[in-house]
Order: C-alpha cells, then sequence, then structure tokens
C-alpha cells in the first residue's frame, strides 16, 4: 500500500508540491468563497475544506491542470452544504445578526453602504454563483457548468435572471 | 456590458480583495490531507486485494470442480461410518467474537477523526463481510446515536488470529474504521457548541449482528473523548487497517 502512496505522490502529490499547489490557488479559492458566502471566517474555512477534499483524492493531482475546477466545484459544494445546514438549523437570521452585533464596522455599514452587495447576497445559490463565475471568474460556459454541476446552457438563464432581479431591486431601492 | 454588469465586476473585486493572499499551509492541514490520501489508497488497494483474490478463488474452483466436497466427522460415541456429506465454501468462517479498541483523534479545522481497530481474539482467522454498524452509548449504556458508513462502502476483511491486544505498529490482519465529528459549530462559523453528543463508549455491532463489540471505557492511550457537535458524526466503512 504504501507503494501505491509512494506512486502517487511522486505523480505529483509529493509535500512541496502540496505547499506550492495551496499558495498557489487558496487564495483564489477563498475569495471565491467569500463571494458566495460573505462571511470572511466562514470563506477561509470553505476555502480549506475544499482544498483537503481535493487534495486528498488519490490520483487527483496527476492532472494538475485540473485541479482549479475540481477545487472550484469543491468551494461551491462546501459553500453549498454549509448554507443548507445553516437554514437547516433555523439560524441564519440569527447567525447574521450575531455577525452585525459583533463587527458593525466591517459587517453592517459596508452591506448597508453596497446595496448591489446586498442584493447579490440575497439571490438564489445557483443565481449568485453563476454570476461569480461570469463576472468575477470570467469562467466559460463549460467551465462555469462544471462548477454549477450541470450541462452548458442552463447556467446562461441563472445569470439572466440574477441580472434581473438586481436590476429589479436597484429600481425599487431607486 | 452594461451598467449594471460593471458595477457588479466592481463590487465583486473590491470585496474579493478583503480576503487575504498570504497562504502558507497549515502542518496539520498537509498531514490531514496525506492521510486522506493514504486512507483513499488504501480503499483502493483493499478493493483491488478482493477482487483478485475473489478472481483466483474463481479460477480454482472452476478448476477443482465447483465446490470442495468435505465428509463430516462421526461422532466419537459410535461406530457407524460417515454416512452424510455436505458443502462449505472456501475460506475462513465468519467472525463471531472481536474486540474493538479506540487508537486516539487525531483533530485539524475543527475535525476529530478517531481511529478504531477490530481484533480477531481466537485462535484461527475469521472473516468480516463489510457490514458495521456503531452504536454510541452514554454512561448508562444507553444509544445516544447509531452511525453507518455509506451504503455498499465496505469490504470483507480476513482477521489474523490475534489472542493478545497488539501494540503500534500494527501487526498485519486487523480491521479498522474511523469516526469523524466536528467539536466546533462550523455551520454557526467555528463557535463552541451549544449541544454536542459526548458517548462514553463506543458499541460496532457487524455482519447484521454476527459480531459485536463494545469499547472499554479507559482505552490504553486514555484519550477517548468524542464531542460530535450537535450530534453531527459520521464514519468511514471497516476495512483493513494497513
Amino acid at each position: 500500500m504504501s507503494t501505491v502512496t509512494s506512486r502517487l505522490e511522486a505523480a505529483g502529490g509529493g509535500t512541496d508540491r502540496l505547499a506550492e499547489l495551496y499558495a498557489r490557488h487558496i487564495p483564489g479559492a477563498r475569495r471565491f468563497a467569500y463571494l458566495l458566502c460573505g462571511d470572511e471566517q466562514a470563506a477561509a474555512d470553505i476555502a480549506q475544506e475544499a482544498f483537503l477534499r481535493v487534495a486528498g483524492r488519490v490520483g487527483v493531482l496527476r492532472n494538475a491542470d485540473a485541479f482549479p475546477s475540481y477545487l472550484r466545484a469543491t468551494v461551491r459544494n462546501v459553500a453549498r452544504m454549509r448554507a443548507r445546514a445553516l437554514a437547516r438549523e433555523g439560524s441564519r437570521v440569527d447567525r447574521h445578526q450575531r455577525l452585525y452585533a459583533a463587527e458593525p464596522e466591517t459587517a453592517v455599514d459596508d452591506i448597508r453602504d453596497d446595496d448591489l452587495w446586498r442584493s447579490v447576497t440575497q439571490l438564489p445559490d445557483r443565481q449568485r454563483t453563476a454570476l461569480v463565475c461570469r463576472f468575477y471568474l470570467d469562467l466559460s460556459e463549460r467551465d462555469t457548468a462544471r462548477v454549477l454541476s450541470c450541462r452548458p446552457g442552463p447556467q446562461t438563464s441563472h445569470v439572466s435572471r440574477g441580472l434581473a432581479t438586481l436590476r429589479e431591486n436597484r429600481s425599487s431601492d431607486g | 456590458m452594461d451598467d449594471l454588469e460593471r458595477e457588479l465586476r466592481r463590487t465583486f473585486e473590491e470585496r474579493a480583495s478583503r480576503m487575504p493572499d498570504n497562504a502558507p499551509l497549515p502542518e496539520s492541514l498537509r498531514r490531514d490531507v496525506l492521510r486522506a490520501r493514504r486512507r483513499k489508497a488504501t480503499a483502493i488497494g483493499g478493493a483491488a486485494v478482493v477482487s483478485v483474490a475473489a478472481i483466483v478463488a474463481g479460477l480454482v474452483l472452476r478448476a477443482n470442480g465447483t465446490t470442495e466436497r468435505v465428509d463430516t466427522i462421526a461422532p466419537a460415541t459410535t461406530t457407524l461410518p460417515p454416512t452424510t456429506s455436505t458443502t462449505i465454501a472456501s475460506g475462513p468462517p465468519q467472525c463471531t467474537a472481536v474486540t474493538v479498541t479506540f487508537e486516539g483523534s487525531q483533530g485539524a479545522t475543527g475535525s476529530e477523526i478517531g481511529s478504531f481497530w477490530v481484533r480477531n481474539p481466537g485462535s484461527s482467522p475469521c472473516v468480516l463481510h463489510g457490514d458495521i454498524e456503531v452504536d454510541l452509548l452514554d454512561d448508562n449504556g444507553q444509544v445516544v446515536k447509531t452511525v453507518t458508513p455509506p451504503p455498499a462502502a465496505g469490504v470483507s476483511v480476513v482477521l489474523e488470529p490475534h489472542p493478545e491486544e497488539p501494540t503500534n505498529p500494527p501487526p498485519s490482519g486487523l480491521a479498522s474504521f474511523d469516526l469523524r465529528w466536528h467539536e466546533l459549530d462550523l455551520a454557526n462559523g467555528g463557535a463552541p457548541c451549544p449541544q454536542a453528543v459526548t458517548p462514553t463508549t463506543v458499541r460496532a455491532t457487524f455482519d447484521h449482528g454476527a459480531a459485536q463489540a463494545t469499547t472499554g471505557s479507559t482505552p490504553r492511550d486514555g484519550s477517548f473523548s468524542i464531542k460530535a457537535c450537535n450530534g453531527e458524526i459520521d464514519m468511514s466503512p471497516l476495512r483493513p487497517l494497513t
């Protein structure tokens, strides 16, 4: 068994390679996670958990080019699972209230000052993810579909519906 | 691109820039990743070994006939010759008595993984077929939580006889499984957990009740402590310990 492990590590998964992958990809993963969840600490945790999941998979690192794609999709899945857990426990409102109470200068004020960001945070998960993929990561349709775990095509409607909601919110606020 | 899309790009850039860039790999994460790879490599290797063994057994059986015929031994109190015969499958018998020991836990980023070894205290090899269910028990022996691995994930493991409790590094012929839990309330940003399941012993049932064993309340490493926040705990399949 150690032969299998050492062979895999020799194929690109050694510890130095691991540190290099982490340094190269984790900042982007954190930013992506932050845009999906809106919480800095949670984003750091999400990125770390996603890295653990992807880097821990035997054989994934044989194709280093696929790593960012795997990592993005995993970040999105981990973020979605966390959001579901929050919703399931019915503590999402409490969570935000605590967040606001704990860090008013970095959370409440910023969100209040930035209506667009607030509207983005209130979009459904798939629409928000599609917008981030399109307007932050500049991903292709195929790569966006991979993050959303769907076929290429539907994600364009998520982008359209997300933009429509944002325009609607903007016009109603204005 | 209209104003909204431009503003959206600017907002995303500005928001994302708040996340720090410096990111040295934490040593704990490095260990977790390498451990995960070893675990998966072990699972793959175990599955390969079982597959090869099954193929070889099939070829042998085909070469020797369908199954091995074994005559039963006549009771010593009678002089009658053996009059009956039966067919049995080759390989060790089902394990009916095993022991389970907690071998400690390791944690990082709010997650803890506890390792358990499964040993055959008998004098001849036996096999577990991969089905396992774990009950977490409180001080009174009441079940506070039942955990099972993902369906159809276990593999058969032949347990070699180990009458004495093995020491680290483990000898061959043991099985193991892991429990994973979170001590912090991760769904709440890693806050201290308001409600946790804290069992004092773990009872494992194998192969639909063919064998059952409970950990001692004081394991030999003295670190038995499961604190599963919100009762969220999962487990790995049963696998050979390597």
